[in-house]
């Protein structure tokens, strides 16, 4: 699937034509005109630095510094200007210059370091811009340095709890994708997920992205991006910062930038990484009274049907596979990471080419029980067998940076990623893992598998153990490119025009086989084998051209206009064969008894139009007003086009003569935007259609067409509009940044999946502009360095956030009523509801609760009517990071504790274990002293029970548990050897040693396994993706303990 | 010089201003850039023809398959199933706590499965009322096709009469372009939903008039569904008309739902069968088998061979577990995977003959009287379920002396000839409601109750509630009218 060639055609007319305008337009401009050259370096040693920026300031023009700190801004057109170096670490600095004719003015800079280091450039729709200039917060990863230190496994890892307002959620089998959401959630209906922009261009980063069952756990596109690339990221929170990036970017943008050549001698880096990965989880018993009755001699009884007198209890039988060394499916898992860069080059061409391989099996595993059962009739157990969760990938990155002449840079960044995952089920599969070892009896002799041939013994599982299990392969390959390429041309000192043209391809085969006579007998045909063979192509186009004109009317006041388009081209198309029904063997859909084809398409295209304005005064007061509009391919026919306008200002109070300035005070700037950005419906949401289908009639197949959806003509995307206000601060000798910053954002015209009554006959739902949404909070972001000498530095960052969300209106459409969470105005989104439990009373003494239809007897309360009982995602971030240099800062250790709070998490594991399995605590946990019951469990523990069992109202309240906790995330400790040693013994430049762990502890008063468990991270829209996160029958999250060497030669 | 620069500078800006404009709105222009056909969809303009309105037909009779025996393949599951489970034919042993509700009797007005049910149901209709219109503008000498669809339509009335509540809105969305343009229905007493399936069965009654044999096949499925629509409406009243509708048809007559695992499998044997999620019903449950569960009907235990089912037994004597995994699965062998599901019967006929009979006084009666029927059809094999052929039944049925008796032997005879094809819980409810049966019945000597065995006990449903959907997006529906029999 190639790029069409009517795209193409008109790719080059548009990239072609207006660099064509100004080449003819540049001859206007030839004059003989100056240079500006020098040094950058830190003041005290010395030392060089490269990579500092040297703008001059009202101009497009600028340099970067090479390894020796060497920078030249070649024609620059007479006159009087200021040069302004910006570099990380270091005090901004500017110097008046003045230039005439065709001279070479030098022009040197003693950069002063600072204490704590932010990044002064940020990356925005329009281009690179300073920070100061921006209304808008904008969170910043120094992405290079997390890969280098800590124990992260995708960009997703990165992401997490280190930008305030930025929550990330994951699932717990390697390979697993979560789910990310900045400043809360927008949408009802729609994706609640940011967009991705990697080297400018977007980026697919699609959750859910298989056709595998596994019951849970899914890839997200986003963790193929190998984190070792990427120089920073960018998180862009709201309409406010991405009204540019259009429709689309309502929840926000990840800008992600990979890492590029520097002028100077050639450099190789390599690394070796490897770790292991355990399961600290407090993993549940499984619990039976074993009793009899007067007509049976063995019963299994339960509290409540012990204290109703129909049993007797005999013994409590307690037991679990997870506690059970010989039948625990959790073992050790490992990971490898190794990986080299190379990069250098001139001033003209710069290079970056980088390689790596990962590895990393999950803590999954064939249970010893099984291994043994296997081998002692021969078996040769295969490695989906005997490790049935693990992921290994390549990455190769090339990215070149020319600079063609003075006035054109061209770069080109091209990776090519190989992604091979295989999942095993779990969670929501009755098959699964989960489903099994969580649902089991209290004792191990409970049976043996039937349905299987040769029943063999199930060893406290539910009905089928992991051998079978793990014998049906859930395995995705995945090849992906993302080419892009960048213009960015000078032709005057007063314009700069950029053009980013790139595709990210992915090529991705889902590959679900069971062998003849493998896999378990869930159905009467499950064991006859099959194979499902899904390959999907997944394009992602775009080009994004801009043209940026400064104009300094007076000394004092400089504008700067961009205008752009940008073209986002987005389509999925997915061939699936499945055979059922394999001969022994055999691996292929064509060779099943009963094959079949099914197609499948989405299709999405974005253009827009944008126009911006900044007006600097002073270069202290800075305002921005800008446009955007769009036309979407998935648009109602009677809307065309959307608008979405932008305002914004930052002042530096601190450079005013009538702002105080006390010595502790070292900068002040105000900072306050207003903008919109949307979400674009689903890319058939419009359309009335109908859809193929095969019936069987009197025995023959034939072609019919149904009736499926209802379309809405007059639908139009989501929008989102944001004001943000705040302050950021530099204190104390900046030794402490403060950033500190209020949200309030409103959707309008928010998609409502209005449900059709079911007498209409037709889709289950409609979707309708009709509902609005608001996030409101505050952020909260602290930097500093407490204390710092040349043997001990001790550091600390401590970010916060506080979201309240609330469905402002559902329009004319009635509450939305799902098992557990509503849609309903005045409350927030997706929170559960439920009939509360509002009490308990063991009237008769016995120590064990019961209901009853007589409120006499009635132990356990239950309220009338269900309402709100909590959020289901944090509305409290937290992250605390304090770090210890020591050695004349040669060993850093640092640690992550990241706190997540104020809302509700469902244990659904617990729920299924009580409602079906029967085998849980509240259900079961009672010991038998002189034939009678003494719990173990607490009344509460029996009243969620009782009231979801025999309550009428069934109610979940009691599973709707408070999730709050604290987890310890990361630890890191960091040598950084001696450049000596490094010689010596590794014959390298330098070298670090860096151990590394990650989810070490966790803090929390939830009852289930953990609140962070969220089997619905990696799914799509329409698979779970809004609806509230749960825990259900899946697995803890493992923590990683790595050690990484890194060399440089 | 500075001038000069400035003026240059302006020019340039304007040229590139102009031009890039120039451009950007000619692309803004250039709809093909957004253009974005999908092949997955079919737009109506495309229906809109012989071939067509072939395809509006099939499709429409697939949504009446999926709402019988309902499609395995496709998700599909049984309302047979559904309304069994809330009678006495099945039990559930799957995880699913709406399958719970209903075997339980105490079902929520959000129960998933009852609202797809009802859904399903409805979308039979929509979809007739969608293929009707270009079946007879382009195909309008295909009467027996166009009779066959109001068979659909009929058929989906009768089943909503026959297990909702009082108060079924019947709505008309089969045109709509938006959610504005849906005609809602009003909610309607379940005599008045029964006499809109025969009009609708009338409709194709006039149609079904060729001796071809399939137009006979067709008129026959329409006469018995009438039949047994105007059993529903009043039993006493209507029976004698019923009967007379169905005389004559021969009782191996069939009409079928067929399945192919390439389209789609059976889901009555994907779910009970296959997926061990419906336990055949039993009037003791529990594996030790110490739960009595009063008023149901011996499905399992009576081994009778019109209800051919087991538990599976490993060779290592091991009872195979249900879905749940705690429950020994109890399974029929009445379908296979691909085997069709008889949606009407000659031996619905014989029934409805045999009720005619009692109602009129001729339960003894030679030849044409209830035992005699009923004796009839024990006698001679006949192809029940997929095609399984069911030996002659001995010994031959004896009067019970008394008309309550009488009543309970003709429907447990009905019972496990129309074993899960969607009778059962029509026929408790007019046990319940109709005269002159509910003289000697009614709902707490006709479901079952007692305790459960999952804990807890029987609830009070004798019916499925319209759901909650229903009630908060039709603007005229506020619930059902009554939730009695």
């Amino acid at each position: 699937m190639g790029l069409p060639r009517t795209v193409a055609r008109r790719l080059v007319a548009w990239c072609v034509l207006p660099l064509g305008v100004l080449a003819a337009n540049a001859a206007i401009a030839q004059a003989q005109q100056a240079s500006i050259t020098g040094r950058v370096t830190a003041q005290g040693s010395g030392e060089p630095l490269p990579e500092s920026r040297v703008v001059l300031v009202g101009t497009s023009l600028f340099a970067t510094t090479a390894q020796d700190g060497r920078y030249t801004i070649r024609n620059v057109p007479s006159g009087t200007y200021t040069v302004r170096v910006l570099r990380v670490g270091y005090e901004e600095q500017k110097k008046a210059a003045q230039t005439s004719g065709s001279e070479t003015l030098t022009l040197d800079f003693a950069m002063s370091p600072v204490v704590v280091k932010l990044t002064e450039v940020v990356t925005t729709a329009t281009g690179e811009q300073r920070r100061v200039e921006q209304g808008n917060t904008i969170g910043n990863i120094d992405a290079s340095s997390v890969v280098a230190t800590t124990a992260v496994s995708n960009v997703q890892d990165v992401l997490a709890a280190r930008t305030p307002g930025v929550q990330v959620t994951g699932g717990s089998q390697t390979g697993g994708g979560g789910r990310v959401r900045i400043r809360g959630n927008n949408s009802l209906s729609l994706a609640n997920d940011p967009i991705y922009i990697i080297d400018g261009i977007r980026m697919t980063s699609n959750t859910g992205s298989s056709n595998l069952f596994t019951g849970g756990t899914q890839p997200n596109r986003a963790n193929d991006i190998n984190p070792d690339e990427i120089e920073n990221i960018e998180i862009v929170k709201g309409p406010s910062a991405a009204t540019l990036y259009g429709t689309d970017a309502a929840n926000g943008v990840i800008v992600i930038t990979t890492k590029k050549g520097r002028a100077g001698a050639t450099r190789w880096n390599g690394w070796a990484e490897g770790g292991a990965l355990v399961d600290n989880s407090d993993y549940p018993w499984n619990y039976t009274i074993a009793g009899h009755t007067a007509t049976a001699t063995y019963r299994e009884c339960s509290m409540p049907v012990v204290a109703a007198g129909g049993c007797t209890p005999d013994s409590l039988r307690t037991y679990s596979p997870f506690h059970d060394p010989s039948a625990t499916p959790i073992g050790t898992g490992y990971r490898t990471k190794f990986g080299a860069n190379v990069q250098g080059g001139s001033e003209t061409l710069r290079y970056f080419v980088s390689g790596e391989r990962e590895d990393e099996m999950s803590v999954l595993k064939l249970p010893t029980f099984e291994r043994q059962r296997l081998d002692s009739v021969g078996t040769a157990i295969p490695d989906n067998v005997s490790r049935p969760n693990d992921q290994y990938k390549y990455s190769f990155r090339a990215n070149l940076n020319a600079s063609l002449s003075p006035k054109l840079d061209v770069a080109v960044s091209s990776n090519l990623i190989h992604v091979n995952t295989r999942f095993t089920q779990e969670s929501n599969a009755t098959a699964g893992i989960g489903s099994q070892i969580f649902g089991g009896a209290g004792y191990v002799n409970n049976g043996t598998v039937s349905g299987v041939g040769t029943p063999t013994p199930l060893h406290g599982y539910r009905a089928w153990t992991p051998g079978y299990t793990f014998q049906e392969s859930n395995d995705q390959r995945l090849n992906r490119i993302i080419a892009s390429s960048n213009a960015n041309w000078r032709p005057f000192s007063w314009m700069q025009n950029r053009a980013n043209v790139g595709i990210d391809y992915t090529s991705r085969v889902d590959l679900n086989l069971n062998l003849n006579g493998q896999g378990t007998p869930v159905s009467a045909t499950n064991r006859l084998g099959f194979k499902d063979d899904t390959r999907a192509g997944i394009r992602n186009f775009s080009f994004d051209l801009g043209s940026t004109e400064n104009f300094n009317p007076t000394p004092t006041l400089n504008s700067r206009t961009t205008f752009g388009a940008q073209y986002v081209n987005y389509q999925i198309d997915q061939g699936e064969a499945l055979g059922v029904q394999l001969s022994p063997g055999s691996q292929t859909p064509n060779s099943a008894a009963v094959p079949s084809a099914l197609e499948a398409s989405t299709l999405s295209k974005t253009f827009g139009l944008f126009v911006e304005e900044l007006v600097g005064y002073r270069d202290r007061l800075f305002a921005t007003v800008a446009v955007r509009s769009d036309q979407n391919s998935a648009f109602g026919t009677k809307f065309q086009r959307v608008f979405y306008p932008k305002a914004s200002l930052s002042w530096l109070l601190s450079d005013e003569s009538f702002f105080p300035k006390p010595s502790w005070l070292d900068q002040f700037r105000f900072r306050a935007a207003y903008g919109a950005a949307g979400v674009q419906p689903g890319s058939n949401d419009a359309l009335r259609f109908f859809s193929g289908v095969t019936a069987n009639l009197r025995q023959a197949d034939v072609p019919g067409a149904t009736f499926t959806a209802l379309g809405n003509p007059e639908l139009k995307p989501e929008r989102t509009s944001e004001f943000e206000g705040g302050f950021d601060t530099d204190l104390a000798h900046r030794r402490l940044h403060l950033e500190l910053t209020y949200y309030s954002k409103l959707t309008k015209d928010a998609l409502i999946d209005a449900i059709l009554a079911p007498s209409a006959g037709a889709a289950n739902t409609v979707k309708e502009n009709i509902g609005s949404v608001k996030n409101a909070g505050a952020e909260l972001a602290v930097n500093t360095q407490l204390y710092d000498s040349r043997p001990v530095s001790f550091d600390l960052a401590v970010s916060g956030s506080i979201n309240d969300n609330k469905l402002v209106s559902l329009g004319n459409v009635p509450a939305q009523v799902n098992t557990t969470w509503r849609a309903v105005a005045g409350y927030p989104l997706f929170g559960f509801w439920a009939q509360p439990i509002t009490g308990w009373d063991d009237k008769n003494g016995d120590g064990i609760l019961t209901h009853s239809s007589d409120p006499n007897l009635n132990e356990v309360f239950v309220g009338p009517d269900p309402i709100f009982r909590g959020y289901s995602s944090p509305r409290y971030l937290a992250s605390f990071v304090p770090g210890i240099d020591l050695f004349n800062h040669r060993l850093r250790l640092t640690s992550l504790f990241d706190y997540k709070g104020g809302y509700k998490w469902y244990n659904n594991t617990e729920r299924i274990r009580c409602v079906s399995r029967q085998n849980c605590l509240g259900l079961m946990g009672a010991d038998v002293v002189n034939g009678k019951l003494v719990p173990r469990a607490s009344f509460e523990e029996q009243a969620m029970v009782v009231a979801t069992r025999d309550d009428p109202s069934a109610t979940l309240d009691g599973f709707f548990q408070p999730a709050s906790f604290v987890r310890w995330r990361e630890f890191t400790a960091t040598w950084t050897l001696p450049e000596a040693w490094a010689g010596r013994y590794l014959r390298g430049r330098s070298a670090s040693l860096n151990f590394a762990a990650r989810n070490l502890h966790l803090w929390t008063k939830y009852r289930g396994i953990d609140p962070e468990i969220d089997r619905l991270a990696g799914t799509t829209q329409t698979t779970g993706a809004n609806a509230p996160g749960e825990e259900f029958q899946t697995l803890g999250i493992p923590s990683y303990f790595t050690f990484r060497l890194n060399i440089g030669f | 010089m500075r001038t000069l620069r400035f003026h240059r500078a302006r020019v340039a800006r304007a040229l590139m201003l102009g031009s890039t404009l120039t451009l950007l709105g000619a692309v803004a222009c250039d709809n093909g850039l957004l253009n974005a056909p999908d092949p997955d969809l079919i737009s109506p303009s495309d229906l809109d023809s012989p071939e067509g309105a072939n395809a509006l037909r099939i499709g429409a009779l697939q949504r009446w398959r999926f709402a019988t025996g309902g499609d395995n393949t496709n998700g599909q599951e049984s309302t047979w199933l559904t309304g069994g489970l809330l009678a006495d034919e099945w039990a559930t042993s799957s995880t699913f706590v709406q399958n719970d509700e209903l075997d339980e009797r105490r079902i929520h007005l959000d129960n998933g499965t009852v609202t797809f049910d009802f859904r399903k149901l409805a979308r039979v209709r929509t979809a007739v009322n969608q293929a009707l219109p270009g079946m007879y503008k382009w195909r309008p000498t295909e009467t027996t096709s166009i009779a066959e669809l109001y068979l659909a339509r009929g058929f989906a009335e009768m089943q909503l009469a026959s297990d909702f509540c009082n108060g079924i809105p019947l709505t008309d969305a089969s045109a709509a372009t938006s959610p504005t343009d849906v005609k809602w229905g009003d909610p309607l007493p379940v005599a008045q939903v029964f006499q809109v399936a025969i009009a609708s069965l009338d409709s194709g009654l006039a149609l079904a008039t060729a001796t071809n044999d399939s137009t006979v096949k067709v008129a026959r499925a329409l006469k018995i569904t009438k039949a047994r629509a105007l059993l529903g409406l009043g039993g006493a009243t209507n029976v004698a008309a019923a009967a007379a509708l169905v005389a004559g048809i021969p009782t191996d007559s069939i009409y079928s739902h067929t399945y192919a695992a390439t389209s789609g499998s059976n889901a009555i044997w994907g779910q009970a069968t296959s997926g061990r999620r419906y336990n055949v019903g039993d009037n003791v449950e529990g594996n030790a088998h110490d739960i009595q569960v009063a008023n149901n009907l011996n499905f399992f235990s009576s081994k009778d061979p019109r209800v051919p089912s087991r538990y599976t037994i490993s060779s290592k004597g091991d009872t195979t577990k249900s879905q749940d995994g705690l429950i020994y699965s109890r399974t029929t062998t009445l379908w296979g995977q691909e085997t069709p599901v008889q949606v009407t019967s000659g031996i619905d006929a014989r029934l409805i003959e045999a009720e005619a009979a009692f109602v009129s006084g001729n339960f003894n009666t030679p030849t044409t009287g209830t035992l005699a029927i009923l004796n009839a059809l024990r006698a001679a094999p006949h192809v029940l379920g997929g095609g399984v052929t069911v030996a002659a039944i001995t010994p031959a049925l004896t009067d019970p002396g008394d008309d309550s008796s009488r009543v309970a032997m003709l429907f447990r005879e009905k019972a496990f000839w129309t074993f899960s094809r969607g009778q059962r819980l029509g026929d408790l409810r007019r046990l319940a409601r109709q005269d002159p049966y509910k003289t000697w019945y009614n709902v707490g000597n006709l479901f079952p109750s007692g305790q459960h065995y999952r804990g807890g006990t029987y609830g009070t449903d004798v019916n499925l509630p319209v759901p909650k959907d229903e009630e908060l997006n039709n603007p005229k529906f506020r619930g059902c009218l009554d939730r009695n029999p």
